[in-house]
């Protein structure tokens, strides 16, 4: 069979897949968007509104532009710390030897937790009255005894950053380990008879090397992060205040509370705009010669 | 000892019940007519209907029973058990769909104005079969009545109590405070000295701030909405919302982790020896407060109304969760015997006096809550809950008040833990308010 | 202070020991916590003790009514499994041929079918109800497949890309002048190399399909529910049933300390080989 051909049919059953399956669901939230559809008056949407629902957003309510601040603080916190943790899980870990191939046996496990069961725990774990995490917190820093967790708006944020962190890092490392180990060891040997510093042969060496597989944990950590939704559910519920209603929260809220799909949806296409925004940006930036596809 | 006295106690009363109903239904026979309405022949035998309900104990309850349902009219049900949490999400799918399944909803109340159109009024068919509201008292009646006609029947209700440690407040020689400032004025002493507080809660996670913020408001002369207008940021609110901080940030009587507390956890704390007070649904009572994973015992734990703020009478919040008929359903008539199976008085009684299998506290009926047997195998808590139910008020009936309520939840939250100005956080929220409002 | 270079590597060895043992509690602590805390008895659950009765009643609880853990988690399995075994090759094969081929707008089909990810599942679950009602997929294995496979197939295809890109393409360039066609040149020379790669897009397709709950909540109702939506029915109105969610979650966990150990292995493996060539 000629490449010609073939190439289309390679990737046929999976674009047909995705499409067959989103084209009609996103095509019906997209129209919603520029509707008039509040459940609580009807069960159908009902007038064409064109831009309302986004007007609406952006000049009218102080919330939505709250948790665009939110998105953003939540987005660049944890992409950037669950790469960070990643890349330093992975760094103590891409040995060789039995022992280390036992403790990265543990790396899948963050993830393969239920982020409802994950969410839910660890909103135990900060309780301060039995809390395990509050307890062993306050022994180790005792100026913290007294610090409510998830009380302020701060703490409410790093938590939940840390918590997705905590779910998202370890993973990331197996992405990274793979691509550190795939390091030719007479690359790194060539460095250390050249008299570089493990420090600088980290910087010069390794760290390059290791940049495509770096930019594909972010991009893709980004996306997710954009997504989130169940540890802002399960944690805070968005609070205190709106301290961390983020966007997809908030679209949530006015969706199944306020039963305003319309402008749920409008929400939810700001978000995607957002996200298309920030992975085209991305893909210039890693990639430039486009050759990421 | 409590549950060897409990269970012999549910033995007996599960007997006579039995023996009661037996007798009940072989008189019914001989009458040809059946108990609570129920249409007699069988007309709808065969019939298979299913019931989207939360998980709870009084609805598992229900189920236990269903065999005596089918036995007298022929009728199936199956029932669809769903997290509270993601019932209203189920249900908006449902009425999205028009589907005609499920034929029965249970719902929360003030979800009744958004959903209405889902659900079939009920009055005729409440004429028809002398079903009347009265049983029930007038917060649960308004749950379930939609610009004057009827949606449900209300199975599962709340009524606000404040728990407190008897044995704390007797070993201080302190009375139960009857206002909120003797609350704080006594929950000062037992945190000086026991280092536990008020189970307080300002998360606005469940919106569940907003029902303490409001029963202070009310106690305070507010109202949330005067003729379409939001009042909620008058003089009278903006005192309760500031008090309602001040027991946090000023007078520090409430337990650790408050700010960031839901109701859920009040109770808990409390239940775990952890707080003195707890205000909230009478259902923690049950299960949170005295269930089976705390230390405390009946003897420990008091309950009364809910402070005044201002006089000495204090008007409480209650709520309930009605089951409906979907308007979609082809089976409305069979949906219909079962709603009046389901909400008869004997069934709840027995739900909320057979403890083996499940402590069910929540009764609606006004004979029930009154009743000596069912006090009995509660320590008295259905007396004490019926007094702050005649006076009780529910949840303003307005589609956007889910919206409403969110925006106030997260006023509330932002000025006990960002230091919001409460004036300044509930002048902006009832701007936000009255939008929603006049968009209508 | 001058230390001498085995010294030195002494205290760096000792260093890294030290962080890794504090990693590890910080990745295994919460895990341990939960698995202590589903074979607590009830009335322990809400203390910080370790000195308790064990009790098998909170896993005993999950496998009865109204819970069925046991028939939902095969409906997970099923499901999880299906996702995986048709997700991977459909995967494969487009990421090859993104990988390898030229074609017009390839870029943009590629940002396309990632981009069909950036809406949050939220808004278009309603419409996907919609749609699944009138195609009778609601509350079927079949449905729920599909929809994973839509949300699995974009990340799938991305990853797989990325791995294959780092295969240099003389090896294949040289089996076809020899006169091997394009399929067998990717069974015999991408796949064996792309084992790493297809192991870990596996294994991030079953976590997917295995976590997603919202889909599963809204698509199913009896007969294909999955065993996150059980776990949020042990938030019942009387409370979180903690110690219920702690059972299940040990049940779900089991099986991937058994599967890591796999996972982490075809890694190293993967990457030697890859060093080697």
């Amino acid at each position: 069979m000629r490449d010609r051909h073939l190439k289309y049919l390679l990737m046929m059953p999976a674009l047909l897949l995705v499409t067959a399956t989103v084209i009609y669901p996103l095509g019906y939230a997209g129209i919603i968007s520029f509707m008039d559809w509040r459940l609580s008056r009807s069960r159908v949407p009902t007038d064409f509104v064109f831009l309302d629902n986004f007007w609406r957003a952006f000049f009218d309510d102080p919330s939505f532009l709250n948790s665009l601040g939110v998105t953003i603080t939540f987005v660049a916190g944890s992409a950037g710390g669950a790469v960070l943790f990643g890349l330093l899980i992975a760094l103590l870990l891409a040995r060789r030897g039995r022992g280390y191939s036992i403790a990265r046996t543990v790396l899948v496990l963050p993830f393969a937790m239920s982020p409802a069961l994950q969410g839910t725990s660890f909103r135990f774990f900060l309780n301060p009255e039995f809390g395990i995490f509050d307890a062993v917190l306050d022994t180790l820093f005792p100026f913290l005894a007294h610090v409510d967790w998830l009380g302020s708006s701060g703490w409410a944020m790093t938590w939940l950053i840390l918590t997705d962190m905590w779910h998202w890092g370890p993973f990331l490392s197996l992405m990274l380990i793979g691509g550190l180990l795939s390091i030719p060891s007479d690359t790194l040997e060539a460095a250390r008879v050249d008299g570089a510093s493990a420090w600088t042969s980290f910087w010069t060496v390794v760290l390059p090397q290791l940049m495509p597989v770096l930019a594909i944990a972010f991009v893709l950590k980004t996306i997710f992060s954009f997504k989130m939704f169940d540890y802002v559910y399960l944690l805070t519920g968005g609070g205190p205040g709106e301290s961390t209603s983020t966007m997809t929260y908030y679209a949530f809220r006015m969706g199944f509370t306020a039963y305003d799909m319309g402008y749920a949806s409008a929400i939810a296409f700001v978000l995607a705009l957002l996200l298309v925004v920030v992975s085209a940006v991305y893909f210039r930036l890693l990639f430039p010669r486009g050759e990421a596809g | 000892m409590r549950t060897t006295r409990r269970t012999l106690m549910g033995t007996l009363l599960t007997g006579a019940v039995a023996a009661g109903l037996v007798c009940g239904a072989t008189l019914a026979n001989a009458a040809d007519a059946l108990p609570y309405g129920l249409k007699a022949g069988k007309p709808y035998a065969g019939t298979k209907l299913t019931y989207l309900a939360p998980v709870a104990g009084q609805y598992e309850g229900h189920e236990a029973r269903l065999k005596e349902f089918t036995d007298l009219t022929g009728i199936e049900v199956e029932f669809e058990f769903i997290p509270f949490r993601n019932l209203l999400e189920k249900i908006l799918a449902i009425k999205v769909a028009g589907d005609a399944e499920p034929d029965l909803i249970n719902y929360k109340d003030d979800w009744g104005p958004g959903l209405k159109d889902l659900f079939v009024p009920i009055d005729e068919m409440m004429a028809a079969d002398k079903v009347t509201l009265d049983r029930y008292y007038p917060a649960h009646q308004l749950g379930v009545t939609y610009d004057g006609m009827i949606y449900g029947l209300p199975l599962r209700g709340h009524a606000q109590l404040m728990f407190y440690r008897k044995d704390l407040l007797e070993k201080h020689g302190l009375s139960v405070p009857k206002t909120w400032n003797e609350l704080a004025e006594v929950a000062k002493v037992i945190k000086d000295k026991e280092g536990i507080g008020i189970g307080m809660y300002y998360s606005p996670k469940a919106a569940q701030n907003v029902a303490v913020w409001m029963n202070i408001l009310w106690s305070n002369g507010g109202e949330l909405f005067r003729d379409g207008k939001v009042t909620f940021n008058t003089p009278e609110a903006v005192e309760a919302l500031k008090y309602y901080v001040a027991l946090e940030n000023d007078m520090k009587v409430n337990s650790e982790g408050a700010k960031s507390f839901e109701q859920y956890d009040g109770s808990l704390s409390m239940g775990a020896g952890q707080s003195a007070f707890f205000m909230g649904w009478w259902w923690h009572y049950g299960s949170r407060i005295l269930g089976k994973n705390t230390t405390l015992t009946p003897e420990q734990v008091g309950f009364a109304p809910l402070p005044a703020f201002r006089g000495d009478e204090s008007t409480t919040f209650a709520m309930s969760m009605p089951t409906a008929i979907n308007v979609n359903s082809d089976k409305q008539e069979a949906a219909w015997e079962f709603l009046k199976w389901v909400s008869n008085p004997d069934l709840e009684k027995r739900n909320v006096i057979e403890k083996e299998k499940r402590n069910v506290i929540v009764a609606l009926h006004r004979k029930n809550l009154m009743d000596e047997e069912v006090n009995a195998a509660n320590q008295g808590l259905q007396m004490a809950a019926a007094g702050s139910l005649e006076s009780s008020r529910i949840f303003p009936q307005l589609a956007v008040w889910p919206e409403v309520m969110q925006v106030l939840a997260n006023a509330i939250s932002d000025a006990v833990s960002n230091g919001a100005d409460p004036k300044e956080a509930l002048d902006a929220a009832a701007e936000q308010a009255q939008k929603l409002v006049d968009r209508g | 202070m001058a230390l001498s270079p085995r010294q030195r590597g002494r205290v760096l060895f000792c260093l890294r020991g030290i962080a890794i043992a504090v990693l590890l509690v910080v990745l295994l602590g919460p895990i341990a916590w939960i698995f202590l805390t589903s074979i607590k008895p009830l009335s322990d659950v809400y203390t910080m003790t370790l000195f308790f009765d064990p009790t098998l009643d909170n896993f005993r609880a999950i496998f009865e009514r109204p819970f069925y853990v046991g028939d939902r988690l095969l409906n997970s399995l099923a499901i999880s499994g299906f996702t995986v075994l048709i997700g991977v090759p459909v995967a494969l094969a487009a990421a090859y041929s993104f990988s390898r081929f030229s074609m017009r707008f390839k870029k943009t089909l590629f940002f396309g079918v990632l981009a069909t990810q950036f809406v949050p599942p939220i808004v278009v679950v309603l419409p996907f109800f919609l749609m699944f009602r009138q195609l009778h997929l609601l509350d079927t294995w079949t449905g729920m497949v599909w929809i994973n496979l839509s949300i699995v197939l974009p990340f799938a295809i991305w990853m797989l890309k990325g791995f294959i890109d780092t295969i240099p393409v003389e090896m294949e360039e040289a089996a076809m002048t020899d006169g091997a066609t394009r399929l067998r040149v990717i069974r015999d020379i991408v796949l064996p190399v792309t084992i790493p790669g297809v192991f870990v897009a596996g294994i991030f397709c079953f976590i997917f399909s295995w976590n997603d709950f919202l889909y599963a909540l809204i698509l199913t109702r009896k007969e294909a529910v999955t065993l996150p939506v059980v776990l949020s029915t042990f938030y019942t109105e009387e409370g979180d049933r903690w110690e219920l969610m702690a059972a299940t979650g040990t049940f779900i966990l089991l099986p991937m300390f058994a599967i890591s150990y796999f996972v982490q292995r075809h890694f190293v493996h993967g990457a030697t080989q890859g060093s080697d060539r």
